[in-house]
């Protein structure tokens, strides 16, 4: 599944949006059905710099570009009255500007910066206190080898949900923008509850049982002790995410879809991917400590 | 705990009041409300003095008073930082006019007036729009600037100087008996009438400005005072509000949708414990949202995203619980001790991962601007307030019914 998601996220890539690199946003809204490559069409002449044009809806379009200015925005919306309007074959009779926005280069490169630094910060604030919460936890097991787990963990949650991302980029045009940051966050969020949950039951089960039983064990039986509540929980959050995904608005839908991917698969991870590493880790650190 | 019961009560009386604190509801973001969304550049070339902190400052301060005139509820104007480069972010929810708006503020408004040297070129005097008292639109009455056969016709705009530069100007004018004296706004020439007599009152006329709505949108800038440093508008964000409407709509409805589903699965699910968990989130919902309006909290999708995590992370701390409470009766303990360890047990998971979350919440908070913001905010005190019914609602609810029966059952 991960392998899948960085083929996804190799060969589509994630388009970052205007958010991000600058660019002028504008969305246009119709009378009645239209397609982009009509719009594509009625543009031609004008020779925006890097255009693209994507339906936003059967009624509207969104149509990017590099940066340009007011004026040059004025005279798209000119030229699509002028071609569409009054074209006698064509049922169009207005066209408005819903939505534009223009951001430059350098405000967009400051946004993702920030953005990028914020996350990262956040990520090692998240393993130096989980490192710290579990400071009391029982031989074999040291916090920073639950600290690393838990960070595993949440990369692969980022990388499954950021290959999800890619591909709906790819079938469905959309783009990254800030949206994309916030979904990113929570689902980063989710993972952690998550794995920490289950990483406190085996805490506490190490306390209560002998050093007999094997580790694989402990971890199974915290794993499945858990189980219960790590489904429940997910499944409300899921309830909730479906029930906007499928009647809330369309703008939003993107975002609610890399939600509900996000936490299924933070879900998924908690149960088969931290504990394991867990495992993995210690089996690791024991071969090293034999071949010395 | 009943008196935290009625102090919750009364918590959640709050919201339906039509008016609490004088906040009659939550502001909406842009991307609810629609609006325009612009961000300038502070040009530090020339900072006469100031530090780049104090111009910031400054500038803030002038486009505040500007964008007041234009009567905008609930701007957000905040200092920002581009490449380095000290900005100014501004939000202008409702405002659908961004032409009148981008007017208005990208003017530096710097009004100097100007007398000739011995060559006949206009150079600056000391008196400059800072000395300025009041300046108000009219239409020229006297056509004493020069414009008799328009008098009465003519839009102008009164000058009113402090005394300081009354002083200035009687100098001016008694200097420049029966020669031009330039008023020059931003670097272009409006008038330059020639001195009749010398003014004593500290008062001057602008002619030469065009219709009277131009005259009253320069008296707004004069009086607003000029920006310390020209600015640069380098990011320009218009949102529809049809946008926002559909958004908010159909997304309240499945909101509510998905809450009630969840709501059911708990009754369902966990049956008695189940209706304690539903009545204990209900307070959550109205504590929080009663929070985020008395702050109040700019409600973006970003800032809804934030508290339906937070609300997640609620039904997590009661199902916890209730998968804990039937293990423990599992073991064939009493009810109400059942009920206590599953509360002490279960802590230990609820309190480290909502730290987490907080840690998060606050670093995003203090490094990032706009929307990532707004998650932040509103997670924080989502997390804060699920913890606090987590423990006291859900707890006191499931003491009592372990009181009232010695067996429960899951």
């Amino acid at each position: 599944m991960i392998a899948a998601s960085i083929v996804a996220l190799v060969i589509y890539g994630i388009k970052p949006g205007a958010d991000f690199t600058g660019g002028t946003l504008v969305e246009v809204g119709f009378n009645n059905n239209i397609k982009a490559s009509d719009i594509q069409e009625s543009l031609k002449d004008l020779n925006l710099p890097s255009l693209s044009i994507a339906n936003t809806a059967r009624n509207s379009v969104l149509i990017k570009t590099a940066p340009i200015d007011r004026g040059e925005i004025d005279s798209i919306l000119v030229t699509l009255r002028a071609n569409l309007t009054q074209n006698p074959d064509s049922s169009i009779t207005h066209v408005t500007e819903k939505q534009a926005q223009t951001v430059g280069p350098s405000v967009g490169a400051n946004l993702a910066r920030r953005a990028i630094i914020a996350v990262s910060l956040a990520v090692i604030a998240i393993v130096l206190y989980v490192a710290w919460s579990f400071r009391h936890v029982q031989k074999p097991f040291t916090s920073w080898s639950m600290s690393a787990a838990t960070i595993i963990a949440l990369v692969h949650d980022i990388i499954f949900t950021l290959g999800f991302v890619s591909v709906i980029n790819h079938f469905y045009g959309f783009e990254a923008n800030s949206y994309l940051l916030v979904a990113l966050l929570t689902v980063l969020g989710f993972s952690v509850h998550d794995t920490i949950v289950v990483f406190d039951r085996i805490r506490e089960n190490l306390l209560h049982t002998s050093r007999h039983i094997a580790l694989e064990s402990i971890i199974n039986d915290s794993v499945n002790q858990t189980l219960a509540r790590s489904l429940n929980t997910s499944l409300t959050v899921i309830l909730v995410l479906l029930a906007l995904a499928s009647i809330g608005g369309a703008t939003i839908r993107p975002f609610v879809l890399t939600l509900l991917a996000g936490i299924a698969i933070g879900t998924y991870s908690s149960i088969f991917v931290a504990s394991p590493a867990l495992v993995t880790w210690h089996h690791i650190k024991e071969r090293k400590r034999g071949v010395r | 705990m009943i008196v935290i019961i009625t102090g919750l009560a009364a918590v959640t009386v709050y919201p339906n009041g039509p008016s609490v604190l004088g906040r009659k509801s939550m502001p909406l973001g842009l991307d609810l409300q629609g609006g325009v969304q612009l961000t300038y550049v502070l040009n530090t070339d020339q900072l006469n003095g100031r530090s780049v902190a104090q111009a910031q400052q400054g500038v803030i301060d002038v486009i505040d008073r500007r964008i007041n005139s234009l009567g905008v509820t609930e701007p957000v104007i905040q200092a920002t930082q581009i490449s380095k480069r000290p900005a100014v972010n501004i939000e202008l929810p409702g405002v659908s006019d961004v032409e009148t708006a981008k007017d208005l503020i990208g003017q530096t408004a710097q009004l100097i007036f100007k007398e000739q040297d011995t060559s006949g070129n206009f150079t600056a005097t000391k008196l400059t729009g800072q000395y300025l008292e009041k300046a108000s639109a009219t239409f020229d009455q006297s056509g004493s600037a020069g414009n008799a056969g328009f008098a009465g016709n003519e839009p102008v705009v009164e000058l009113k100087f402090n005394s300081e530069g009354a002083d200035l100007f009687r100098d001016i004018t008694t200097r420049n008996l029966q020669k031009p004296v330039a008023i020059e706004l931003d670097g272009a020439i409006l008038t330059a009438p020639t001195v009749q007599s010398t003014i004593e009152d500290g008062s001057a006329i602008i002619t030469g400005i065009g219709a009277i709505r131009e005259a009253r949108d320069l008296a707004t800038l004069l009086n607003a005072g000029a920006l310390p440093v020209p600015i640069e508008l380098v990011s320009e964000n218009k949102i529809g509000a049809t946008l926002g409407q559909d958004s908010i709509k159909t997304s309240l409805v499945a909101g509510l949708l998905g809450i009630l589903l969840v709501a059911i699965f708990m009754l369902i699910y966990y049956r008695r414990a189940g209706l304690f968990a539903v009545l204990a989130l209900t307070i959550y919902g109205i504590i929080t949202l009663a929070i985020y309006k008395l702050i109040p909290v700019t409600m973006t999708l970003a800032g809804i995203a934030g508290f339906l995590f937070s609300l997640g992370a609620a039904v997590d701390a009661n199902i916890l619980v209730f998968e804990r409470l039937k293990e423990e009766l599992a073991k064939g303990k009493a009810a109400s001790s059942a009920i206590e360890d599953s509360f002490k047990r279960s802590w230990s998971s609820i309190w480290p991962s909502n730290m987490a979350s907080l840690i998060t919440a606050a670093i995003l908070y203090y490094g990032t601007t706009g929307l990532v913001k707004g998650f932040a905010v509103t997670l924080a005190i989502g997390i804060l307030v699920s913890m606090f019914t987590a423990i006291t609602v859900t707890r006191t609810f499931l003491r009592l019914w372990g009181k009232s029966i010695q067996k429960v059952a899951l």
